[in-house]
Order: structure tokens, then sequence, then C-alpha cells
């Protein structure tokens, strides 16, 4: 661990810098901060109104729009209410997701096909003055547990919270957000099945060794045009069982490097009754033409818990998008993962192509197959196969 | 772990270029130099891999498994684009590695790890130019290889064929006035399934 101290400190000496946006591809429209459309500043949860307004009027499709109608007219329209005016204090929203899965597509076998309700979330936004300096934000959502998919219980049958907090602005590049949040560390993508969130024990959301994703926890977070820096000291989520709360803190920096061009650290230290969990990334974000990008985290992650020995083990995902008409993407990413540095221990490699397609302000639909493969001195397998169709409504 | 030596060098190479990125400072037109070209010849090195099927036989039975290759390749290839959006890619690679063949058999007990293989891959593509920065191409491609399997206990193994043919996708992101980050995707006709490519290529 000592190491990765080191080296995350060497390198923040140089880096000093951001974190992913809503979404980290984005970079490629030149936001490079998830501040600009995001109230949290790190990512995720509720959009602003500038980012309502810049999914409407930059990256979701008009084609169902006439052509009289600007794209300006098409922003008015991105409130809660639509065009319909709300005072600025109160921002509530909504957000559900859904993915239907089919294993093994082409086999014939009718029973490969599930749907998932990934995602019902709804919250409230309130500001205390028209700057936003003094901000609180509430989300609670319904979950399955993820252990619950290979058992087949389909359905939401319980109740979580996602996140509460108060966010202040301190000063014009200082924020510090205190309550329930996601926690401080590496590239927030759009695929919640992602090796990259899964293994770092950030897509968990029931009882689990690595704790619920979210965390109880305060964060200082500098944000300047070139670079920002994030730390984040966290005690884990309320609703988990108290073996089970990871407690500790992480940091991430990201540093401008070129013209939509970002290289970035993170780093993780926590501890829970049962587990010890360490981590360490660096990534990369380049803009390419407009929509277009590609990103790259590399990362180690190290485990012990009380039956085993400390296992270390890393993880990659390369990303490249590819902007094919207005709110049309087409999306390939590889990832590979590997729980320890044994020769025995298999590498776990998946790779997804598909379509990221915004038709509709509001509305997001990814079509996409799933091909994992596995490599093991233990043994060989036949690659699986997947197709997935999800859907996201964010109002 | 044990075959990452085959899958490093690409991402060694990508943090390099991240790293060095700000030497010639990203201005938006470089890429387009490139991009604007005719014609366009690189080198690339890449991971590869692909899984065939194996077939096992005694004197008595016979049984299935898999093999899963990996390895790296080094590639030329020289693309042409007309003055619209498309045109086309031909590309050479020589490629080696190792593989592992096994699985859950029911009749023949069979498990091999790390032979080693050598190979060579060609293929023609036709390309659409998404942008200056973007291209996505697909098209036939062949695939030979060579490998032998170390027998076990009187077990014949055979996996795949020596030359496959198959269909290859690829998306090329321009990263700089120089580098392509390719991703490519493929299917094997013979006893064989998805083949993948990931790396750098270099423009010159």
């Amino acid at each position: 661990m000592k190491t990765l101290v080191s080296l995350f400190f060497f390198l923040g000496l140089f880096l000093l810098g951001t974190r992913a946006q809503a979404y980290p591809e984005f970079i490629s429209y030149g936001y490079s901060s998830c501040l600009t459309c995001h109230t949290n500043g790190l990512g995720s949860g509720p959009l602003n109104d500038y980012g309502r307004a810049l999914w409407s009027a930059e990256i979701a499709s008009r084609a169902f729009y006439s052509k009289s109608k600007s794209d300006e007219d098409i922003a008015n329209q991105s409130g809660f209410l639509g065009s319909v005016e709300i005072p600025y204090w109160i921002r509530p929203h909504i957000k559900y997701r859904g993915i239907q899965v089919r294993t093994s597509p082409g086999s014939g076998t009718n029973d490969g096909t599930k749907f998932y309700q990934m995602q019902t979330d709804m919250g409230l936004t309130l500001q205390a003055d028209s700057a936003g300096k003094y901000v609180a934000v509430a989300t609670w959502g319904n979950v399955v547990p993820p252990a619950e998919y290979s058992q087949q219980h389909w359905g939401l049958y319980r109740v979580l919270a996602k996140e509460y907090y108060l966010r202040l602005q301190m000063a014009k590049t200082w924020w510090l957000y205190a309550g329930l949040m996601d926690k401080v560390f590496g590239i927030r993508g759009v695929d919640h099945q992602s090796y990259q969130r899964t293994y770092q024990g950030f897509n968990v959301n029931n009882d689990s060794q690595n704790g619920i994703g979210q965390s109880q926890g305060l964060i200082l977070h500098k944000v300047e045009d070139t670079w920002e820096v994030a730390a984040n000291y966290f005690v884990g989520h309320p609703g988990d069982s108290e073996n089970y709360k990871q407690k500790g803190f992480s940091g991430f920096s990201e540093f401008e490097v070129g013209e939509k061009k970002r290289l970035g650290a993170s780093l993780s230290s926590a501890k829970s009754n049962l587990l010890k969990k360490d981590m360490f990334a660096i990534h990369y974000r380049q803009g390419l033409s407009k929509g277009s990008s590609m990103m790259f985290e590399y990362g180690l992650i190290e485990d012990q818990d009380q039956t085993q020995d400390k296992l270390r083990g890393s993880y990659n995902l390369i990303e490249g998008m590819a902007l094919l008409t207005r709110g049309y993407n087409l999306r390939a990413a590889i990832e590979r993962y590997n729980r320890a540095f044994k020769p025995e221990e298999p590498d776990v490699w998946r790779w997804s192509m598909g379509l990221l397609m915004f038709p509709l302000p509001r509305l997001e639909i990814r079509t996409e197959f799933v091909n994992g493969r596995r490599f093991s001195t233990q043994s060989a397998n036949d690659d699986t196969w997947s197709l997935q169709g999800q859907i996201h409504v964010s109002l | 772990m044990f075959h990452s030596k085959f899958f490093l060098f690409p991402f060694v190479l990508t943090l390099i270029f991240s790293f060095t990125s700000t030497s010639f400072a990203q201005d938006a037109e470089t890429p387009k130099l490139v991009m604007k070209r005719h014609w366009a010849k690189s080198l690339g090195f890449s991971y590869v891999s692909w899984t065939e099927f194996v077939d096992l036989s005694t004197a008595t039975s016979t049984d299935q498994a898999f093999a899963n290759f990996y390895g790296n390749a080094l590639s030329y290839e020289k693309a042409s684009f007309n003055r619209g959006h498309w045109g086309n890619a031909i590309e050479g690679s020589l490629m080696y590695g190792q593989a592992g063949a096994g699985g859950s058999q029911t009749q023949i007990q069979y498990q091999s790890s790390s032979q080693k293989w050598w190979g060579a891959q060609a293929n023609y593509r036709w390309a659409y130019r998404l942008n200056h920065q973007v291209v996505l191409s697909m098209g036939p491609m062949a695939l030979y290889r060579q490998i032998t399997w170390s027998d076990q206990d009187t077990v014949t193994v055979k996996s795949g064929a020596d030359l496959n043919l198959g269909w290859v996708g690829d998306l090329r992101l321009q990263l700089g006035r120089n580098w392509q980050l390719r991703q490519s995707i493929g299917t094997l006709a013979f006893k064989a399934s998805t083949i993948w490519n990931l790396g750098l290529n270099y423009i010159f």
C-alpha cells in the first residue's frame, strides 16, 4: 500500500489534475468536467439545468423536431416540466433504467432472455441561492440486488438511499460535499456492468464484502479549467451490514495534457471488518472529432479478507466511441480483469460493441453484443455471448 | 495474468503516447493532414485472440473441447481513400503467441496450456471515413496459424483449421498526428469463433 500511496502522490505532483463527467465520453464535445452538467461535480446523479439543456440541444437527435424549431427552443423545453418554469430552488428528478439481456443469441433456446429493472430513482435538488452556492440533493431508488439476478427474482423490491448530500461552494473553484455519495475513484463510465466498476465494488447495491457502492462521507473538490482534484473520506452506507461497511479514503485527479485530452490518477484505501481493499488507477480520455472519443483506464486492486492471502490483481478498460450522426453513437469497449498476479488465475475478457443512442431528449437507448472470453492455464472455454438492449429515461 | 506479456505492450504504448501527447499539442488541424491523404501506410502492433473448437480422439472414443489463442500481431497496412468518404485498406500481419486447450469433456480428459503458435493474417477491407478521425471498415480475412498440440496418453488433438477464412470489422480512431487506436472483431468460418484485435498503428 505504501508503494501505491507513493506512486499516487508522485503522479499527483505532475498530474494534479479531473474526474470523468456525464458521460466521460463527452469530452469530445469540449466538456471536460462533470461539474458542467451535474450537481455532483464528480459525475452521476441529477443533471443541473445546463446539463439538461445540453443533452437536449447538443447530444440528443433532433429528428423528431421540425426544422423551424431551434436548438435553443429545444433546450428551453428540457426542464422537469418541459417549458414550464419552476422556481429555481427546487429541481425534481426521476430516472429509470431497464435492460433486456439475451444470452447465447442464435442458439435457439428461448429461456435465455431476461429483463432486469436496473434503476428506478427519484429525488430532489434544493438550492438555497440562485448562484447555487448552497445545494442539497437527495435520491432514493428501488434496486434489485445483483445476487438476485442469478436467482431470477425479477422486479423491484428494495428501496435504498442512493445519495443525500449538501454541497457548499466554498470559493470560486472549491466545493465541499457532505453526506451519502458515490465514492471518488476512476472514470464513471456509461456501462453499469463494466468490470471497471464491478470489481472496484462500485456497482454493489447489496450486502457484500465490497460494501454498498455509495458511502457517507466528505468530499473536497477543486476544479480549475485545466485540472481538478478531489479527496474523499468515507465511512460506509448506513443501510449496509456493519461488517461490510467500507471505511477509508480515496482521491482522484485529472490534468489536461492537450486540447480535449485528460490524464488522471485515482487512489483508494478502505477497510471493513471483513475486507481490506486498496486500489490505484490511471486513466486517459481524449476527445477526437465532435462526439467521438477514446478512454483508457488501468487499475490495480488489492483485496485481503479473513479467509485467504492478499490478492493483488489488475483491470483494463479501453473504449472507443464514434458519432455516426447526432444522437447516435457507435461504442466499442474492451475490458480485462485478473483477480491476482498468479499464473493459475484466469484473465477474464469482455468485448462489447453496439449503439449508444439518444433519439430524444431525456431518452437513451443502448443495444450491444457482449463477447466474453476467459484465459486460464487450468482450462479452456468456449466464448460467451449476450445481446443487450437498455432503455434509460431521465426526467 | 499468465498471458499478460502479449497484452501489455499495446497499453504501454498507449501510456507512452498519453504522456508524450503534449509534444504535438493536439492542434485541431494536425490529424486532418493525415486523414485527408489519399493513402496512408502504417505499421501496427496489437493484441490478438480467438477461440477454436477442438476434436479429441482416442482409439475408442471421441470428444470435443476448446482452444483459446492469444498473442501479438505485427502488421503492415496500406489504406487509400478517394475524395469522399469511401476507401479501402489492405493489411498483412505476422503473429505469434500461446494457446491453451481443454474444457469440460466427458469422454476424454485433455488439458494443455502455453502451447506456442505462430501465424499470419491478411485482410482487405472496404472503409468508410466518418470524419477525419474516425474510420469504419470491414471485409474478408484469411488466417493461417501453425500449432502442434501435445498428445497425452494416446489422445489425438486437432483444433480449428490451419488456414481459416472469415470477415473482420474494424474501428479506427486517429489519436494524433501519427497514431491510430484500432479495435477489430471478426468471425472465423472453420471450427473457430470470434477473433479480436486491439492495438496501435503508427502512420508513416
